[in-house]
């Protein structure tokens, strides 16, 4: 289905993205930064799990449906969250 | 009608299975294992009413997950089975995936409610509980690891490459392992420091999330040794999707990590 040169490219690349979040903090960009570091730092963690889902858990070659039972219960936490966070603002 | 007919036929050997003991004995367990945890506190030593608790809880706990394990039942079967939304999709990688966005939230509540406290404190003037990155980066990189040689067990096995599926197991098994000292190291040294589960809502939040992410880290790697033994004896060769299975669960437990790192160490 993925050919193992495809998976060890990904394995590298989350690899390095793990190094670049610790490189931002190490870096001091949380202190002189905070919100650019941190939407860094984020995405990179986002980007990540898309690759892990996408292609480790093969999501990118199943039915959608799949993708959408999972959206569902994340789009729920998330909801959650943001609506009780924001109601405390 | 017929559906009637056949529960009332109790001869009928396609009859359904319908109740099992294991999960009213699984619930015992739970029940004496957290009565033995509630006894562990910091400065008290629990007394020998916890500890037996705590130890009954366990074995009951797991000689019922093993019991129900090994359970024989009757499934319906055909007429409601892959199909919409999950038409095309086998039914046990659905029910992996359903039992996989249960704990999506799972983790969502734990997560959020550690993410809705942080708000309610101040998000910049809240810092992590560990004071050095390094252990919780050498973590991320083994479990990163460890879902990569998952990839290469499954890899193994569609090559019929019995040594390169039990080697690659074995490895997952190691990094899984190593990644539970490195975190319980890195717990040792807060406990040292003073910091328990109950000194302050910031040390709850980071036992507990990071607690049950290693607790998923704990029941893969039962799974993953039970994996080892029958892909020594030669399984998955002619069929992997039990190895993909697990790996979709492997890889989903380095997905919170990949969350859980930011969130508790960097930020």
């Amino acid at each position: 289905m993925v050919s193992l040169k495809t998976y060890t490219i990904i394995y590298v690349a989350l690899f390095i993205s793990a190094t670049v979040q610790v490189a931002v903090e190490m870096m001091g960009l949380l202190s002189t930064m905070y919100w650019i570091a941190f939407w860094t730092i984020m995405i990179l963690s986002l980007l990540k799990a898309i690759l892990v889902a996408g292609w480790f858990q093969h999501l990118r070659y199943e039915p959608p449906s799949l993708s959408y039972l999972i959206l569902i219960g994340l789009g729920a936490a998330l909801a959650l969250t943001l609506a009780a966070s924001y109601s405390i603002q | 009608m017929e559906v009637k007919l056949l529960m009332s036929d109790h001869s009928n050997p396609h009859i359904e299975t319908h109740a099992s003991i294991w999960p009213f004995c699984i619930s015992v367990g739970v029940l004496f294992f957290l009565i033995g945890l509630s006894g562990f506190s910091q400065g008290n030593s629990p007394t020998t009413i916890y500890y037996a608790c705590f130890l009954i809880g366990l074995i009951v706990f797991s000689g019922s997950m093993i019991g129900l394990g090994a359970q024989k039942f009757a499934g319906p079967e055909g007429g409601f089975g892959e199909a919409w939304p999950f038409q095309n999709i086998e039914n046990m990688k659905t029910g992996v995936w359903i039992f996989l966005a249960s704990d999506v939230v799972l983790f969502g509540a734990f997560i959020g409610s550690a993410i809705f406290i942080r708000v309610a404190y101040g998000w910049t003037s809240w810092t992590p509980i560990p004071d050095d990155v390094i252990p919780g980066l050498m973590n991320t990189y083994l479990l990163l690891t460890s879902s990569f040689t998952v990839i290469l067990a499954l890899v193994a096995a569609e090559r019929k490459n019995r040594y390169g599926v039990v080697v690659s197991l074995i490895t997952t098994l190691l990094l899984g392992i190593g990644f539970l000292i490195n975190k319980g190291i890195e717990w040792n040294h807060l406990f040292q420091h003073g910091y328990w589960l109950s000194t302050n809502v910031k040390t709850s939040t980071f036992f507990l999330t990071t607690g049950l992410h290693a607790a998923h880290v704990i029941g893969g790697l039962i799974i993953c040794i039970w994996l080892i033994g029958r892909a020594w004896n030669g399984a998955y060769l002619e069929d992997n999707r039990v190895l993909e299975y697990f790996g979709l669960y492997w890889h989903f437990v380095d997905i919170v990590w990949l969350f859980l790192f930011p969130l508790f160490y960097i930020l």
